[in-house]
């Protein structure tokens, strides 16, 4: 499997269950950027916005912005450039059972969880952040996403 | 937080919500974002959260099945979205509809569905309540501004008749707009303080029923409120200042203009003269509505709308405001046959249909007789 091919086995609808801040691209104009979108999640970002039916709900524990400072970074290098390092994702990807969006998103997790130093509990909070990167890799294309985010 | 209901008269199925959006975030946006509240004013409520924005709560999926959401507005628009991909053109069932809900105790979901001809109003999350009450054959309803509700059932009751309605669905819708009119009408008075806010719902209100075969969203409404009191010799005179409020729905776009004014002088009795102290427009696309839309959407000469209500509030009285609420064939006839409003420059001109003014008059005077 390639990046082409991986990324045309994501399906959009899936990252939506992945990440529900994902909606924010389709119902807020300031949405540009990953960096935009997944402030939504983070301690200290965005605050998250209501119509509850009922008190705090939704209002779960936010992540920390370094996870995601460091997810962001790893998957912009996982997914514009060939690094040696990925060798072992690609086999794991590679080796799938089921080739659907939630079993690569878990697999790049798990592998980011124990690359960065998380623990493995931590594997939810992480996909979050790989969802988002994936979307906005999906949307732009390779191309323009990789030039964009190439630091 | 939020209101959204789902309701049947005679088998004629009413989803109905506002389309308030709050934050917790409390250091940003003190322009008005809602129609009620003015520029300046504050928008942090208590300590807790702010108004955001409004959002269209309602979505008709198809033909045969609209609904409505409460709870995270992400959450929400997801699930909403993937409906929208697998029902575009199918009745859902019950269970396939829960199925695409998965299970999140963020969100909460009112649905009707006409299945066999048969409508069916269904719902998802356990705060949901249901009361068999007389004028409904079944009322489901959610969120924190459940209150006003179940305040509202008593307006239902008491509420005297709608005249000149020709069927049941436009009495149905009429007795919905009643409780928005009031409901707005407290907003527009205690702002930040009013109840509706405080419980985190309001901003305006949308409507979808099912008529003529499919359902429609209540596309053409205007809101007016006035200040009155009762003269010595036993009429009424219009004075003091007001809002106009209209939402006009378009190829699935919400507008909203909203007037404030102050009366200058009555030509006589039917003919006002005002001035524009405030005159905001907003725009309810798919998207979340955070600001003010610098352009006037809708135009001067289509104020009036199908629905005419009119909320009158007489200085003096404590019994409350007086709603009156007409349904007209279309905006042109409901300025024929009621108000023609006449808007230039920084003022704006009413003119009352002499018939609909008696009958006006009647009412009101009817109403604060004691």
């Amino acid at each position: 499997m390639n990046k082409k091919d991986l990324i045309n086995s994501i399906d959009i609808s899936e990252l939506r269950k992945i990440s529900s801040v994902i909606a924010s691209y389709e119902v807020l104009d300031n949405i540009k950027n990953p960096d935009d979108m997944a402030s939504y999640l983070y301690e200290g970002g965005n605050d998250l916005l209501f119509a509850s039916n009922e008190n705090g709900n939704g209002t779960e524990e936010k992540l920390p912005k370094k996870m995601w400072i460091l997810v962001r970074d790893e998957m912009n290098s996982f997914l514009c450039s060939d690094d040696e390092k990925y060798k072992g994702l690609w086999e794991k990807i590679n080796n799938l059972e089921k080739f659907t969006t939630v079993y690569v998103v878990t697999s790049i997790s798990l592998f980011l969880c124990s690359r960065l130093g998380f623990s493995e509990s931590a594997a939810s909070g992480v996909g979050q952040f790989v969802a988002i990167v994936l979307f906005f890799f999906l949307k732009f294309g390779k191309e323009v996403y990789c030039k964009i985010n190439d630091k | 937080m939020t209101i959204i209901a789902g309701m049947s008269f005679n088998d004629y199925p009413i989803i109905i919500s506002d389309l308030l959006i709050t934050s917790t975030n409390h250091n940003q946006f003190s322009n008005s974002l809602i129609p009620t509240l003015s520029d300046g004013e504050p928008h942090l409520i208590d300590s807790k959260f702010s108004i955001y924005g409004m959002m269209k709560k309602i979505e008709i999926i198809n033909e045969n099945f609209v609904i409505s959401w409460a709870g995270n507005v992400f959450e929400a628009i997801n699930i909403i979205e993937s409906l929208k991909d697998k029902f575009e053109n199918l009745v859902p069932s019950d269970e396939s509809i829960l199925l695409e809900i998965g299970s999140s105790k963020n969100v909460s979901f009112i649905w009707s569905v006409i299945r066999d001809e048969w409508p069916r109003l269904n719902s998802y999350n356990a705060e949901v309540k249901e009361k068999s009450i007389k004028s409904f054959d079944k009322l489901i309803y959610s969120g924190t501004g459940s209150e006003a509700i179940e305040e509202a059932i008593d307006i239902f009751e008491n509420k005297p008749p709608v005249e000149d309605v020709e069927d049941l669905v436009v009495d149905s819708v009429c007795s919905c707009l009643f409780m928005f009119s009031h409901l707005m009408n407290h907003e527009l008075i205690y702002k930040k303080d009013s109840n509706t806010l405080k419980d985190r719902f309001g901003g305006g209100y949308d409507v979808v029923c099912f008529y003529d075969g499919k359902f429609r969203r209540i596309n053409n409404i205007t809101y007016l409120y006035l200040d009155a009191s009762i003269t010595k010799k036993g009429t009424i005179k219009i004075d003091g200042s007001g809002t106009l409020i209209k939402q006009l729905t378009d190829d699935d776009v919400m507008y909203i203009r909203k007037i404030n004014f102050e009366f200058i002088h009555s030509i006589d009795n039917e003919v006002l003269a005002t001035k524009i102290t405030e005159d905001d427009s907003y725009d309810l696309t798919g998207k979340l509505s955070t600001r003010k839309n610098e352009d006037k959407l809708i135009q001067d000469n289509d104020l009036a709308s199908s629905f005419m209500c009119i909320n009158v509030r007489v200085k003096g009285s404590d019994k409350g405001s007086m709603a009156y609420i007409h349904k007209y064939a279309n905006s042109a006839s409901a300025a024929e046959k009621s108000i023609r409003f006449t808007c230039r420059h920084k003022f704006l001109a009413f003119k009352f249909d002499q018939n609909y003014w008696n009958e006006f008059e009647r009412k009101i005077l009817e109403f604060y007789k004691n």
